[in-house]
C-alpha cells in the first residue's frame, strides 16, 4: 500500500460533514472540501507544472468525482488521504489526456495567493519563479516523480509502485529532474 | 534526510535545495469563481434514480404546447430537492401563471364572463396607477420607492415619464403604447381585463409577436386567450404593481434597455382567493416600452428549472434552507436577474453546468433568509435574444 497520507485534518469534522453530504445538504461538500483544500491544490499545482488554470479545471473535476464516490467512502478511513488520491488520479488522467504546455505565469496576478514564506521580497519571488519555470520545463514524468519525492516525501520505492516502474527508473528520472531544477534554480555551478 | 550533492538522487532522501524550493513555491488560490463553480457542479449531480421524478419547470405548468421538458434539465432538476416533499405546498401552485395562460389555447369561445372582470379591473387599474403616481399626495410614488438594481445605468429612467395618468382606465381606451414599464403593463393588463386583444397586442414586442407567428398563432389570438389569467386580477382588492429597472441588457448582441413589473395582491383565482405575485418584463422599441412575456424560443421549453429551491410538478417551489443559494436553470446563456422580497436585483451571468451542460446561475442572498415565506423573482435574460422569468414564492425553513 502507497503512502499517501498527508497530515490529517480532523477526523471527526470530516465525519460530520461527510454525513451531512450524504444526507442530502450538498453545501456541506464543499465545507468539506475546503478543509483539504489548501495541501491538495499544492499537490495540483506542482504536478501540473505551475498551471493555475489547469490546476482549477483537475481540482474541480477530482472533488466532482470525489463527490459523486463519496458514499463509496469508508468511514473508517482518512478522509484527506482519500481526496489525496482522488486528485493525485485526476493529476495524472489530465497529464496523460493532455500533452500542453503548461500555460505561463503571470506573477502580477491579483489572484495569486501570497507565498507561505518570504525571506525577502525579491529573493522569494526570484526563487518561486525559477522553481515554477523549472516545474513546467520537466517532462511530465520527471515532474511527477520529484514532486512525489522531494516534494510530498515519498520514498523512492513507493513512487516506483505508484508509478509503476522499476526503482531505478524512478532514481534516473529523480536525478534528471534534480539536475533540471537545480539548473533554473541557479544552484547547478555549485 | 541528507541533502544529495550536485542533484544526485539518492536512494530515499530528499534533495534538500529542491525540496525546498517546491515548499517554498507560492501555490495561487482558486479562481474567483472556483467555489461557486463547484457548487453549481454538486447542485446538478442527481442519482439516476431521481431523473423520471424530477417534475416540470417552474414557470412550465400548463405550459402545453410548447414541448415537452428536456430530459437534462429534469435530470438536473435536484440539488437536495429530496426535502422538498416535507414542506406544506406553497399557494402560487394554485394558480397558472400568466406565460402558461398566454399558451393555453382553450377552445374558449365566450368572453362574456370577463367583461365583468375587465369592467373592474380597468376600475383598479385606474386606482393602481393613482397609487403609482403617489395618491397619498406626496407626489411620489412606489415606482420612485422601487428597488435598486446593481446593473441598473440609471432608476430614475423608469420614473422620468409620468407613469399611469388615472385617466387611461375607465375613460379612454388603450391608445398609447406605454411611455414607461409601468404604463406598458398597466395599459396591457387594462386591455386584456377590457377583452381588448388588438390593444393587448399592440403592446407586445417583436421578440413576442416572433415567437407567437412561430408556433403559427396570432397575436390577437394568444391575447383574447390570455385574458383569462390577467382578468382575475380584475376582482384583485390590493393589486399592486412595481417597476423594476434592469438597465442595458444583451440581446442578440446589442444592448437593450429592460425592466420588469411585478404584479402582486390578492388574486382572485378559482376557489380561495390568495396572493399571488406575476412578473412582466418589458423592453424598450424606440420611445415606447413593450411587453415582452413570449420572448421565447419555440424550439425548446421555456421555462426555468429551479434546484434550489426546487422545482414541484404544479409550477411552484419547495423550500429551502437559510443559507442556501438559489440555484435555476435557464434555457439560453445570458444574464440572470435575481430579486427577493422587492429587494434589491442582483445578476449573474450563466455558466455551463452539468453531464449535459445547460446554462445555469446561481444567486446568494445578501445575507440568512429568516423562516417563512419569500417572494421571489426572476428574470433571464438570454443571448439568443429570449427572456424566460418567474414570479413566485417559496418558503424557508425555520
Amino acid at each position: 500500500m502507497l503512502l499517501l497520507e498527508p497530515k490529517a485534518a480532523s477526523g471527526s469534522a470530516d465525519t460530520e460533514l461527510v454525513e451531512r453530504v450524504l444526507a442530502g445538504e450538498h453545501r456541506a461538500f464543499t465545507e468539506l472540501v475546503r478543509r483539504h483544500d489548501d495541501r491538495l491544490r499544492g499537490l495540483a499545482y506542482k504536478l501540473l507544472g505551475g498551471d493555475r488554470h489547469r490546476m482549477d479545471d483537475v481540482l474541480q473535476e477530482a472533488y466532482l468525482r470525489a463527490y459523486r464516490g463519496l458514499g463509496t467512502f469508508r468511514r473508517d478511513a482518512h478522509l484527506g488521504s482519500w481526496l489525496y488520491r482522488i486528485v493525485y488520479n485526476a493529476c495524472i488522467d489530465e497529464l496523460r489526456r493532455s500533452k500542453r504546455t503548461p500555460d505561463p505565469v503571470d506573477l502580477t496576478d491579483a489572484h495569486w495567493a501570497p507565498p507561505s514564506e518570504a525571506p525577502g521580497p525579491e529573493r522569494a519571488v526570484t526563487n518561486a519563479d525559477a522553481a515554477r519555470r523549472a516545474l513546467a520545463a520537466l517532462p511530465d514524468d520527471q515532474r511527477i516523480t520529484v514532486v512525489m519525492v522531494d516534494g510530498e516525501g515519498l520514498d523512492n520505492q513507493s513512487v516506483a509502485r505508484l508509478l509503476d516502474v522499476a526503482p531505478g527508473t524512478v532514481a534516473s528520472r529523480l536525478s534528471r529532474a534534480r539536475a533540471t531544477m537545480r539548473h533554473h534554480l541557479g544552484e547547478d555551478e555549485r | 534526510m541528507t541533502a544529495p550533492e550536485g542533484g544526485g538522487a539518492r536512494e530515499g532522501a530528499r534533495d534538500e535545495l529542491v525540496a525546498k524550493a517546491l515548499a517554498e513555491l507560492p501555490v495561487p488560490g482558486h479562481r474567483p469563481t472556483f467555489w461557486a463553480d463547484l457548487e453549481r457542479a454538486v447542485a446538478a449531480e442527481v442519482p439516476a434514480a431521481e431523473v423520471i421524478d424530477a417534475g416540470a419547470g417552474a414557470a412550465g405548468a400548463g405550459a402545453a404546447g410548447e414541448g415537452e421538458p428536456a430530459d437534462a434539465v429534469h435530470a438536473a432538476a435536484d440539488a437536495g430537492g429530496r426535502r422538498a416533499g416535507a414542506h406544506r405546498r406553497l399557494d402560487t401552485g394554485e394558480i397558472p401563471s400568466v406565460r402558461s395562460l398566454a399558451h393555453e389555447r382553450s377552445p374558449r369561445s365566450t368572453r362574456a364572463p370577463w367583461l365583468a372582470a375587465a369592467a373592474a379591473l380597468l376600475v383598479l387599474a385606474s386606482a393602481v396607477g393613482i397609487t403609482l403616481l403617489g395618491g397619498d399626495g406626496d407626489g411620489g410614488s412606489e415606482l420612485a420607492d422601487a428597488p435598486t438594481v446593481t446593473t441598473a445605468s440609471d432608476a430614475s429612467t423608469l420614473g422620468g415619464a409620468p407613469a399611469a395618468e388615472p385617466t387611461h382606465g375607465s375613460e379612454a381606451p388603450v391608445a398609447v403604447i406605454g411611455q414607461d414599464p409601468l404604463s406598458a403593463v398597466e395599459e396591457f393588463i387594462g386591455a386584456l381585463g377590457s377583452g381588448d386583444s388588438e390593444g393587448a397586442a399592440a403592446i407586445l414586442g417583436a421578440r413576442s409577436l416572433r415567437y407567437i407567428e412561430s408556433i403559427g398563432a396570432t397575436a390577437t389570438g394568444v391575447m383574447q386567450e390570455s385574458q383569462e389569467g390577467f382578468g382575475a386580477w380584475g376582482g384583485s382588492p390590493d393589486i399592486t404593481l412595481t417597476a423594476t429597472d434592469l438597465g442595458v441588457v444583451d440581446l442578440l448582441g446589442a444592448g437593450t434597455q429592460a425592466a420588469f413589473v411585478t404584479v402582486a395582491g390578492t388574486y382572485p383565482g378559482e376557489g380561495e382567493s390568495q396572493f399571488r405575485i406575476d412578473v412582466l418584463p418589458v423592453v424598450r422599441e424606440g420611445d415606447s416600452w413593450r411587453v415582452e412575456h413570449l420572448a421565447h424560443d419555440s424550439s425548446r421549453a421555456n421555462e426555468l428549472v429551479f434546484t434550489v429551491p426546487r422545482s414541484q410538478n404544479d409550477g411552484s417551489l419547495g423550500g429551502m434552507n437559510p443559507s442556501d443559494d438559489v440555484n435555476v436553470f435557464v434555457p439560453a446563456n445570458g444574464t440572470v436577474f435575481f430579486q427577493i422580497d422587492g429587494g434589491e436585483v442582483q445578476s449573474d451571468a450563466t455558466s455551463m453546468v452539468g453531464r449535459d451542460p445547460m446554462p445555469f446561475s446561481l444567486f446568494n442572498p445578501p445575507q440568512d433568509l429568516p423562516p417563512g415565506t419569500h417572494q421571489l423573482v426572476v428574470v433571464a435574460i438570454g443571448e439568443d435574444d429570449t427572456i424566460t422569468y418567474f414570479a413566485g414564492t417559496f418558503l424557508v425553513e425555520g
